[in-house]
């Protein structure tokens, strides 16, 4: 059984995650320190809280040096909501703290992208998508007040949500959601075992 | 409209309740969830209604992650100090929601929720009962209605996500369309264009069609989701059991 690193660090939905992980048969393991990698064959970067206190935790653990080792691998990175946040760059929620940097977009309010405040609620995934193609994936659950989006003229094709932010991106070794695989029931099952699927 | 199941559990039974007193039990925490995780409601909210104990907080905690929900959850009910609320996110909820804390103004616990788990996750949750004037709101504290404090509108602005209008005159009630847009009249002053607005209170399934878009989502309490009732939220958000 493949082993899946979930970023732990006191934040975030570790056990819907490790739930999600078994049901799709696979072994899911708490990363708390780099180290603790070392068995895994692919990492989850969970996606609820703040983003301020996260990647002031990601920094202590020294955890974010991890993910950012891991963009010069094939391992595949699933970055969930604000797991996906904390990849881009400059972000309007970390009060002056940066994201990694590892994909090309940054994080502001739903408002400033031209959305609403708060985007809760199901989004029916494109019968042309890609994502909906290849995962037989049907609809996905958004919760989120900030969302992604593209800093330039990019060399890829996000599928954006209607909030006008990046809903889904595979970026080289890096799959980031705004939605929750662990919270759109059986599309997210497929979602995430189609992902983890070539491991 | 999101169409979400609300569940009011005490002592890890879930129960029916009809105007805000509790009426029955109808089956166990788990076994609900389970059956609302498989027809695929679009969210599940579980109201914890003992305000206190903590060994019955840690069993309903037990029941949520035995249900194994793929679902979005909300949770709450008693959240008045800050282990309450650490205590309630170790279920992994995807929200938390609060009233106690809301209506006395404890905004040091509303501060640390909300840089734990982020305004988005952050629910208000006002049962309420319209009055000539407008709307009155419970205050658990002190188990009465009273007015929403100014003070906790500007919270409400600050720290959170979406509100719950939980109206404690029509739960259990089979509401007309004409009776729920009445009542949610009496709550527009207390709304802001800041906040998600999901109106509960006599909802009942077989209307859904006819309801107009009166909210971002809507509760419909358990008073109408034992037994057969799942079946009927499956057919109406059309999803198939997997």
């Amino acid at each position: 059984m493949n082993r899946v690193g979930i970023i732990d660090v006191g934040v975030g939905n570790i056990h819907t995650i490790e739930r999600m992980l078994q049901k799709v048969g696979r072994f899911g393991l708490s990363i708390r320190r780099p180290e603790d990698f070392q068995q895994c064959d692919a990492l989850i970067i969970p996606g609820v809280g703040s983003a301020a206190s996260f990647l002031s935790k990601l920094k202590h653990t020294k955890l974010d040096r991890l993910v950012t080792e891991l963009s010069e691998s094939d391992i595949k990175v699933v970055g969930i909501c604000l797991g996906m946040q904390i990849l881009g760059g400059t972000n309007e929620e970390a009060e002056g703290q940066n994201g990694l940097n590892l994909i090309p977009y940054r994080v502001v309010k739903n408002e400033n992208a031209g959305g609403i405040p708060s985007h809760t609620g199901w989004m029916t995934l494109p019968e042309t998508s890609e994502l909906r193609q290849q995962s037989k994936a049907e609809r996905v659950f958004f919760n989120h007040r900030y969302t992604c989006v593209p800093d330039a003229e990019l060399d890829y094709e996000p599928l954006f949500n209607d909030s006008n932010g990046i809903a889904y991106l595979h970026y080289q070794n890096f799959y980031a959601m705004q939605f929750h695989p662990e919270k759109s029931q059986h599309s997210g099952l497929n979602i995430m075992n189609n992902i983890l699927g070539n491991l | 409209m999101r169409i979400i199941a609300g569940v009011s559990v005490l002592d890890n039974r879930v129960v029916q309740s009809r105007r805000w007193s509790v009426t029955q039990a109808v089956g166990t925490l788990e076994h609900v969830l389970r059956a609302l995780d498989r027809y695929e409601v679009d969210e599940i909210v579980v109201n914890n209604i003992r305000r206190e104990a903590v060994e019955v907080k840690t069993s309903l905690l037990a029941s949520i992650r035995a249900a194994e929900v793929f679902t979005p959850l909300s949770l709450g009910g008693g959240i008045r100090r800050l282990e309450d609320f650490d205590h309630y996110y170790q279920a992994s909820p995807e929200r938390v929601f609060f009233t106690s804390a809301l209506m006395n103004q404890n905004e040091e616990l509303l501060e640390y929720a909300c840089s734990v788990i982020g305004q988005q996750g952050m629910i208000a949750f006002l049962p309420f009962k319209a009055h000539q004037h407008g709307a009155l709101f419970f205050n658990p504290s002190i188990n009465q209605f009273e007015p929403l404090p100014p003070a906790s509108q500007r919270l409400i602005r600050t720290y959170f996500d979406e509100v719950v209008f939980y109206n404690t005159e029509a739960e259990g009630e089979l509401s007309t369309i004409s009776a729920i847009t009445s009542a949610v009249a009496s709550i527009a002053p207390y709304r802001s264009d800041q906040n998600g607005f999901i109106y509960a209170g006599g909802i009942r399934p077989d209307i859904l069609d006819a309801l107009p878009q009166i909210a971002d989502g809507v509760i419909i309490e358990n008073a109408l989701l034992y037994q057969e009732e799942p079946l009927k939220m499956r057919q109406l958000t059309g999803s198939e059991i997997v």
